[in-house]
């Protein structure tokens, strides 16, 4: 360490680091690099260490400190922890396909729906309407009803397909946490109804509702 | 698979045309390039395009209820039972997890209705006591017929009269003609048809021929093939003279057709096919 030119590299390169840390990310406690996020606004507070650099949903925690230039984390300071809103949902189907020999008015379960949240959640129907014929759009009637639990059809709620689109499942925080409920489908083959195929393509929307509404929570942030 | 291997096929061929191109391979590759993304486009949108078949299908019960109040009637639901009225398949489980605030998730209901039919006829069996020779004329038989779709109904080994006392005899045979109408002016009026030519006279009931609006009484309409169509059969006997006293019979067919059948229909016996999986999610025209 002598020599003058070595000491010089040195000191360059600390001056480096140290510029490089400064600018772009932080080291946190446990010597992970993490970024800040690309699009945060200006006057939202900064200095955001990642824990683990990785999008997962369950593990990823954003620690924040208020500032307004990026910082890094040291123990013993100000620290608030907020959790990014995320879902885990599932449909034990999505498609329902009946075969029927005569007419009738036949109900089934369609499927389970689970839900996990640590956000409040709003399932939203849309675009759910009587099958139609697919040659000649001849319609045949159907009927939605949400469950919890029904073990036959008398204990549905039945409505319209046109009117189901306005029976949003809005659930709190607490109930998002585990909900679990049954989707089941009535369809009603008069004697009117033709041979033929009738289909009907509808959504249904799992909906984070935001309440930190960070920027960058958007439809498009994906895994 | 079918794009795919048009795919690989074209590919081939502009390999080999480059080979042979007196202008340098540059210029190729970039149309060789171009081509291949282009048919990589064309076969992405075409597999978009291209129903999602489904996968891990399985049986749900079925419950039946009542047709106006919608009330289950009781029992267990049916499941995987082969001469149940209507069976129902689930499929595509869908599940997800992150951040993304929402979700998607398309759904499908889709029914495929088979063809039925409800039918009846007053008799199938005229008995003639005739004394003297002459014309007769006879409303014998009322026939129904209701479905929801076209029905053929297909008219074999008709004839006259023939004698079962001298069958092979030079007895002369009894003609016979048919017709319908309400009445027997009606029948009159729509021709009667010779026995013989009834043979090549099949009738084709066509559904969309049915249909009507704004009935007696209001309503929203319906097909009045879905609801019954009703017929009086005539026929009408030539006795002449020089037919012998004995007994006369001709014993023929009626054969009624659901032209629009679904395939996963059992023809012989109007079940189920086994095993009805198989049809989940199979295009039917």
């Amino acid at each position: 360490m002598s020599h003058p030119s070595l000491r010089s590299i040195c000191i360059t390169g600390a001056v480096a680091v140290v510029l490089i840390l400064t600018s772009n990310g932080l080291v946190t406690a446990d010597g992970i690099r993490a970024l800040a996020p690309k699009n945060a606004p200006r006057s939202a507070p900064r200095g955001i260490a990642d824990k683990s650099g990785n999008q997962g949903m369950t593990r990823e925690a954003i620690i924040v400190r208020k500032g307004d230039e990026p910082m890094g984390v040291s123990l013993g300071m100000p620290q608030q922890v907020r959790e990014r809103p995320w879902v885990e949902w599932s449909i034990s189907s999505t498609a329902l396909t009946y075969a029927v020999r005569t007419p009738g008015r036949y109900a089934s379960r369609w499927g389970a729906i689970g839900i996990r949240s640590n956000s409040a959640v709003i399932l939203d129907f849309d675009h759910f309407g009587d099958l139609k014929q697919t040659t000649d759009g001849r319609s045949m009637e159907m009927e939605l009803g949400v469950a919890e639990g029904a073990t036959n059809p008398n204990q549905v709620n039945f409505c319209s397909a046109g009117k189901f689109n306005e029976q949003d499942i809005h659930l709190t925080k607490a109930q998002a946490g585990a909900f679990q409920c049954d989707l089941w489908c009535r369809v009603n083959v008069t004697r009117a109804v033709g041979a033929g195929d009738y289909e009907r393509k509808a959504t249904i929307t799992v909906a984070l509702v935001n309440g930190y509404d960070w920027t960058e929570l958007t439809d498009e942030t994906s895994k | 698979m079918k794009k795919i291997l048009l795919f690989t096929a074209v590919d081939r061929t502009k390999t080999h045309h480059i080979r042979r191109s007196p202008e340098g391979g540059s210029t190729m590759k970039k149309v060789l390039l171009f081509t291949m993304v282009g048919l990589f486009v064309m076969a992405v949108s075409g597999l978009a395009q291209t129903p999602v078949p489904p996968v891990g299908i399985y049986e749900v019960e079925v419950f039946d209820c009542d047709s106006v109040t919608g009330l289950y009637l009781g029992g267990p639901g049916h499941l995987g039972q082969g001469d149940w009225l209507a069976r129902c398949f689930a499929s595509n489980e869908a599940k997800g997890n992150c951040n993304k605030k929402n979700w998607l998730i398309p759904v499908t209901v889709h029914a495929s209705v088979a063809q039925w039919i409800d039918f009846s006829m007053s008799g199938t069996r005229w008995d003639w006591f005739v004394r003297k020779p002459g014309y007769y004329a006879a409303n014998c038989i009322t026939a129904k017929v209701a479905s929801n779709g076209n029905v053929a109904i297909d008219y074999s080994g008709f004839d006259s009269l023939r004698s079962l006392t001298y069958p092979t005899g030079p007895n002369t045979p009894i003609g016979i003609d048919y017709s319908f109408g309400g009445s027997i002016t009606e029948a009159v009026a729509n021709g009667w048809v010779p026995a013989p030519l009834l043979n090549n006279d099949d009738d084709l009931l066509v559904e969309n021929d049915y249909w009507y609006t704004n009935p007696v009484g209001g309503g929203t309409g319906g097909n009045r093939l879905h609801e019954s169509l009703t017929w009086k059969l005539f026929n009408r006997i030539h006795v002449v003279r020089c037919n012998t006293a004995c007994e006369y019979q001709n014993v023929a067919l009626i054969t009624l057709v659901e032209a629009g059948q679904k395939p996963w229909i059992e023809p012989e016996l109007g079940g189920y096919k086994q095993p009805l999986i198989d049809w989940v999610g199979v295009p039917i025209p």
